[in-house]
């Protein structure tokens, strides 16, 4: 089941730690968003593999921007 | 004192009062009340313009995102819970810190006008930006100020590796005759995280007292400190013992949280910044005329200036004098905003038809 792994709050993507392909636990971190002055883990909400990764390094985002597809 | 060195790209100089009134204008627009965004633009730039970007109009998006996701009441119900001749104790409502922390030293300098001492808390508001701004209200007011405010739980206790306070600053102002005030104004953590950041970014090493690896182990990898391990406490347990100084004042002395009970930083987003805070204002003349502590002041400065300096030291400075000069050059030659702060103020100027005039 494919699944959109989103930001919850404004932030600069700080470090990308999954790629496409790689599998993942619930609860893993996919994405670490830097914000207010934080490294704030986007963690995969289930289960799988990383299907697609839709941002870069350095890159901000806003709240519900979709990070990353899981499947 | 926190500062940020971490810049990514190149700065624009802008000047204090464009980006105040930008700042004020964006917050308005994000449905904060006129009165409440000046306050908070004023503080935010105030610490852009005493080197404290950390704490400067980077926050803004932050602040921004936290209103739209319902983490920041940008409309809130502070109440006076309790209000006696020389305390009060103020319920947030998961306001804007900032806004809650000028109310609060005002509440306690007016006070302290009366009873020569006063103290308020207020629990349950949100990021408290650079709390030095509100000792200095008192120092202002010819007063001592003192403020502390507690927060998500980052750091463990000293001995430990279960995260359980904050980086919980403490900011004290006194007012000297012709000398700028003495401001300390500082986390009891070692090193700003953005100084973790910066280096993992770099790819090199940190001093082995900065930070502990996953296993409550000192470490020189600032990408294992970032992700599974911690920042040290400033001089080991006595930075420890200064914490739970702030967390018992600020979190327990309060009733709002403290602890393990205060929402984790990792789950900001999901669950709101929550932070408490205690200040309190002496009024200086129940002691001696403002004039003459003042002049005991500027005393004890010179002798600090005059001291004989160490090798390879070009000055000894107070604290806070850094600071005060910088907001001096700042003021002259505009506040060198990084390309990404400028980016985030311009998207949002833009998303809500606000004029970006920096």
């Amino acid at each position: 089941m494919r699944e959109e792994i989103k930001a919850h709050i404004t932030g600069v993507v700080f470090q990308i730690t999954a790629k496409p392909g790689d599998t993942v636990a619930a609860g893993d971190p996919v994405i670490v968003l830097e914000s207010m002055k934080m490294e704030i883990p986007v963690e995969a909400p289930r289960a799988g593999a990383v299907k697609e990764i839709r941002v870069v390094e350095g890159q901000t985002v806003q709240e519900g921007d979709t990070l990353a597809i899981l499947e | 004192m926190a500062q940020t060195d971490e810049k990514s790209g190149g700065v624009t100089a802008v000047r204090a009062e464009k980006l105040r009134r930008l700042v004020e204008r964006i917050f308005t627009a994000a449905g904060v009340p006129a009165a409440d965004a000046a306050t908070v633009a004023e503080v935010l730039v105030e610490a852009d313009l005493r080197g404290v970007e950390s704490h400067g109009a980077t926050r803004v998006a932050g602040y921004v995102s936290m209103i739209r996701t319902g983490l920041l009441n940008p409309k809130p119900g502070v109440q006076v819970v309790r209000d006696l001749p020389s305390t009060a104790m103020l319920e947030g409502d998961q306001a804007f810190g900032i806004v809650v922390a000028k109310r609060a030293m005002e509440m306690a300098i007016d006070k302290a006008r009366r009873a020569g001492i006063a103290a308020v808390t207020a629990r349950n508001v949100t990021h408290t930006g650079m709390i030095g701004f509100y000792t200095m209200m008192a120092a202002r007011a010819g007063m001592i100020g003192l403020a502390m405010n507690n927060g998500p739980a980052i750091l463990p206790p000293f001995g430990g590796k279960t995260p359980t306070m904050a980086t919980n600053p403490f900011s004290v102002a006194f007012p000297a005759a012709s000398e700028q005030p003495i401001v300390l104004d500082m986390a009891t953590s070692i090193v700003a995280g953005g100084k973790l950041r910066l280096a993992a970014k770099k790819g090199l090493p940190i001093p082995g007292g900065w930070a502990l690896d996953r296993h409550g182990v000192p470490t020189t990898d600032p990408s294992e400190a970032i992700f599974h391990g911690f920042i040290q406490w400033a001089g080991g347990y006595k930075g420890f013992g200064l914490a739970t100084m702030v967390e018992v004042l600020g979190g327990v002395l309060s009733g709002g949280l403290f602890g393990r009970d205060v929402p984790p930083m990792k789950d900001f987003g999901k669950d709101p910044l929550v932070t408490s805070a205690f200040y309190l204002a002496i009024d200086i003349e129940n002691f001696m005329p403002l004039a003459e502590f003042g002049a005991r002041v500027d005393r004890l400065i010179e002798h600090v200036k005059s001291s004989e300096r160490a090798k390879g030291t070009d000055e000894i400075f107070m604290a806070g004098e850094i600071e005060f000069r910088r907001r001096a050059q700042r003021l002259q030659g505009g506040i060198p905003l990084s390309d990404v702060v400028h980016r985030e103020l311009q998207g949002l100027a833009a998303e809500y038809g606000v004029p970006f005039d920096l």
